[in-house]
C-alpha cells in the first residue's frame, strides 16, 4: 500500500492522514467546492476536488470518485465513516478500479446492512435480539416501540411511538425520512427497552479467520438517538457479561465472513443483565479513540494491515483494557434545542496537558455551514481510573474556548458535572432525566463576565509605543545589550548574501 | 490599561438586565442587576494572547474570550448581549412568531390562516441537514399568518407562522 484516497471529509479524514504519515504511505483527500479550504485539504499529500458542495454532486457521488482514484493512482480507498463507508456498490466499483476497500468484503455489509436481514442471521447464529418485526406485527411486539429504516444508521430514520394514536404518523415521517436519507423508504419495529444502556464491542477480524474483539464503549448518553459521550470501559459491565458479550460480537462477525473493523451494537438492561445485538456497524466508527486509549492500539493502522492481508499478529488473551476512556462529541449545535447552527469559529482554543486527545476538522475562521454534519471536533481524555478520567473531562472542557458558533460546550459540561453521570448513571434516558438547565447557567454567571463584556466593549488598550526597544533593568538580559532603537534583530551581513539564505 | 468611561448595558438570554458604570474612584466599576448593586475595582490589561482580554477584577486576574455577544471566562461560556442605548421596548421579543430555528428547506406547512391552533400541534415541519424538525404551537390560537409554503428554502429566525389570540 503506497497511496490512499480517504474518501470522506472532516475531522475522520484528518485523523486517517495522521495514520497513513506514521506509517509513510501517500494520502489522497478529496474535497468538495465547499471544502476547498478545509484542513484535510492541506493536510494530505494531494487533493483532488469532487464537485460542488451538495454530497450527492460529491462526496457521495461514486463515478467522481473512481475517476479521483484512477487518476491519483491511489492503490487503496479509506472510506472513513458516514457517506459510502457502508455502500457495498461503492466497495465493489473501488475494487473494480484495481484499488483496495480499506472496510468489510461486500457481502458482509450487505449481510449487515439491512437491520431486518440482519436480525434473522443473528438469530441463526444465536445471538440475542430485540423483539421486533413489521408494522402488522405491533400487536405481538406491542408498545412502546421504535420505528426504524430498515436501512438506517446515525440515529436518522427512527421513531419512537408510546401509544397506538402516534404510529401512523410516526410511520409516514420514518419512510419520508429514511427514503431521502438512505433511498430506501422499508422500516421495521422494535420493542423500545425503557432505559436500557447502549454498549458496543469493537471488532477485528483479519482475512486468515482471526477474529478479536477490543471489548467495550458505552455510549448511551445521547440526543436524538445520536451518542453525544462515549466510553471504555462501560461503569457497569461486569467481566462475565464483557466475556458474553465480546463472544456474542465475534459470533455475529463470524457469522457473516467478517474482515476489518466493525462494531456490534447492543442494548444492555441493568436489572437483568441482557443484552439484545442492534446493529453492526461495518466501518470505523466515531468513538473508535477511546478504544485506541484503553488498548494502546491504533484501529486505522490495524485496518491499513488488515487490507493489506496480514494476519492480526495477536490473540484475544493478548489485549487488555488499561485505564479509562471517555470522548464527547463538540457539535454546532444549540445545548438546549440540540439545533445545528451555523457561523464563522472566532475565537479557537484546545484544551492541553496530560491524558488529552482532540481530533478536529476545524480551525480559527472555518465557517461551519449547512451543507454536512455538524460536529466540530471529538474530545478525548484518558486517565487511570474513571473517577480521575471524569475530572479531567471537566477540566479540559474548561480550557476549551470556541467561540462565533454557537455549540453544544455548555450541555457537555453539563454533563460531566452532573452527579449522575460521575456515579455512572448513564441510561439513554440520561438526558430526559437530567435535562440541561440553560435558566441555572446563565444565572451562575459571575460579575466578571459582564465587566469583561463592557471593558471589552471599551476599545482596544493603548499599545506600546512603536520602535521602542524593551525595558530591561536586567543588565545580564541580552535585551539589555541591544541598542536602544533596535526593532528587530538583523542577521550579520555574512548569512545575508549567502546563497538561498534567508535572514 | 483601561478603564471604564461610559454606562453599558447588557441583556442575558433571560432578559436580565445589567448595567456597568464607572465608579466614584478611578478604576473603580459600579455594576447593577435587580436590587444588586456591587462596586470593584477593574482594569483591562494590556499584553495576553492575540484575541484574549486580560482584566483584573479586585485584585484577581483574568482572561476572557470575546465573539460578539459571546464570552468564555473562567471555563465557561455565556452570551450576553450589549443593549447600551435601545430603547425598553425595542429589548422585548416578539412571541406572536414562530420562527425557523435553523436554516432549510420548508417540508411541510399543516395550518393555514385563520385556523384555530392548539399547544403541541405540529404547524410547519422543516428539514436540514438530513432532519426533520416540526414547528409546534406554544399555545391555543389562531393562525394569523403563514409566510411560506411546501419547498421553500427559509433561514434561521425566519418568522415562518404568526398566532395570535
Amino acid at each position: 500500500m503506497k497511496r490512499v484516497l480517504i474518501a470522506n471529509r472532516g475531522e475522520i479524514a484528518v485523523r486517517i492522514i495522521r495514520t497513513l504519515r506514521e506509517r509513510g504511505i501517500e494520502s489522497v483527500a478529496v474535497y468538495s467546492e465547499a471544502d476547498a479550504t478545509a484542513p484535510h485539504v492541506f493536510m494530505a499529500d494531494q487533493a483532488v476536488c469532487l464537485g460542488p458542495a451538495a454530497a450527492t454532486e460529491s462526496y457521495l457521488n461514486i463515478p467522481k470518485l473512481i475517476a479521483a482514484i484512477t487518476a491519483t493512482g491511489a492503490d487503496a480507498v479509506h472510506p472513513g465513516y458516514g457517506l459510502l463507508s457502508e455502500n457495498p456498490v461503492f466497495a465493489e466499483a473501488v475494487a473494480a478500479a484495481g484499488a483496495v476497500f480499506i472496510g468489510p468484503p461486500p457481502s458482509a455489509m450487505r449481510a449487515m446492512s439491512k437491520k431486518t436481514d440482519a436480525r434473522a442471521t443473528m438469530i441463526a447464529a444465536g445471538v440475542p435480539v430485540v423483539p421486533g418485526g413489521e408494522i402488522g406485527d405491533i400487536a405481538r411486539i406491542g408498545y412502546p416501540v421504535l420505528v426504524k429504516a430498515a436501512s438506517g444508521g446515525g440515529g436518522k430514520g427512527m421513531r419512537r411511538v408510546m401509544a397506538a394514536e402516534e404510529l401512523e404518523d410516526a410511520v409516514a415521517s420514518c419512510q419520508r425520512e429514511a427514503a431521502k436519507a438512505f433511498g430506501d423508504a422499508s422500516v421495521y419495529l422494535e420493542r423500545l427497552v425503557l432505559r436500557p444502556r447502549h454498549i458496543e464491542i469493537q471488532v477485528l477480524a483479519d482475512s486468515h479467520g482471526n477474529v478479536v474483539h477490543l471489548f467495550e464503549r458505552e455510549c448511551s448518553v445521547q440526543r436524538r438517538h445520536q451518542k453525544v459521550v462515549e466510553e471504555s470501559p462501560s461503569p457497569v459491565l461486569t467481566a462475565r457479561v464483557r466475556d458474553a458479550m465480546g463472544a456474542a460480537a465475534v459470533a455475529a462477525a463470524k457469522a457473516v465472513g467478517y474482515v476489518n473493523a466493525g462494531t456490534c451494537e447492543f442494548l444492555y438492561d441493568d436489572r437483568d443483565e441482557s443484552f439484545y445485538f442492534l446493529e453492526m456497524n461495518t466501518r470505523l466508527q466515531v468513538e473508535h479513540p477511546v478504544t485506541e486509549l484503553v488498548t494502546g492500539l491504533d484501529l486505522v493502522s490495524e485496518q491499513l494491515r488488515i487490507a493489506a492481508g496480514e494476519p492480526l499478529g495477536y490473540s484475544q488473551d493478548q489485549l487488555s483494557q488499561r485505564g479509562h476512556a471517555i470522548e464527547v462529541r463538540l457539535y454546532a449545535e444549540d445545548p438546549v434545542t440540540w439545533l445545528p447552527q451555523i457561523g464563522r469559529v472566532d475565537t479557537l482554543v484546545w484544551p492541553e496537558g496530560p491524558g488529552i486527545r482532540v481530533d478536529s476538522g476545524i480551525y480559527a475562521g472555518w465557517e461551519v455551514g449547512v451543507n454536512y454534519d455538524p460536529m466540530l471536533a471529538k474530545l478525548c481524555v484518558y486517565a487511570a481510573d474513571r473517577p480521575k478520567a471524569v475530572a479531567r473531562l471537566r477540566r479540559a472542557l474548561a480550557e476549551t474556548v470556541v467561540l462565533g458558533v454557537r455549540t453544544n460546550l455548555p450541555l457537555l459540561q453539563h454533563i460531566a458535572d452532573s452527579p449522575a453521570y460521575l456515579a455512572g448513571d448513564t441510561t439513554t434516558a440520561f438526558l430526559d432525566e437530567h435535562p440541561f438547565d440553560a435558566k441555572a447557567w446563565v444565572d451562575a454567571m459571575p460579575d466578571a463576565a459582564v465587566i469583561a463584556m463592557a471593558l471589552g466593549a471599551t476599545g482596544t488598550p493603548a499599545q506600546a509605543t512603536p520602535g521602542a526597544a524593551p525595558a530591561s533593568s536586567d543588565p545580564y538580559s541580552p535585551w539589555a545589550r541591544l541598542p536602544r532603537d533596535a526593532t528587530h534583530v538583523r542577521a550579520p551581513a555574512k548569512q545575508e548574501t549567502a546563497p538561498g539564505g534567508a535572514s | 490599561m483601561t478603564t471604564l468611561t461610559n454606562q453599558r448595558q447588557f441583556l442575558t438570554s433571560f432578559g436580565q438586565l445589567t448595567a456597568v458604570r464607572p465608579g466614584p474612584q478611578p478604576s473603580q466599576l459600579v455594576l447593577e442587576c435587580g436590587d444588586r448593586k456591587i462596586t470593584c475595582r477593574a482594569e483591562r490589561l494590556d499584553g495576553g494572547p492575540t484575541g484574549a482580554l486580560c482584566l483584573e477584577v479586585d485584585g484577581r486576574r483574568l482572561q476572557a474570550w470575546i465573539a460578539g455577544r459571546t464570552i468564555h471566562l473562567l471555563g465557561r461560556t455565556w452570551e450576553l448581549e450589549d443593549v447600551t442605548g435601545r430603547s425598553r421596548r425595542s429589548r422585548v421579543q416578539d412571541t406572536g412568531g414562530l420562527t425557523s430555528p435553523m436554516p432549510g428547506t420548508v417540508l411541510d406547512v399543516r395550518v393555514k390562516t385563520g385556523d384555530s391552533v392548539t399547544k403541541g400541534q405540529v404547524l410547519v415541519v422543516i428539514e436540514a441537514m438530513k432532519m426533520e424538525h416540526a414547528v409546534k404551537a406554544p399555545t391555543d390560537g389562531t393562525v394569523r399568518a403563514v409566510h411560506f409554503k411546501i419547498g421553500d428554502r427559509c433561514g434561521p429566525g425566519d418568522v415562518l407562522v404568526d398566532v395570535g389570540d
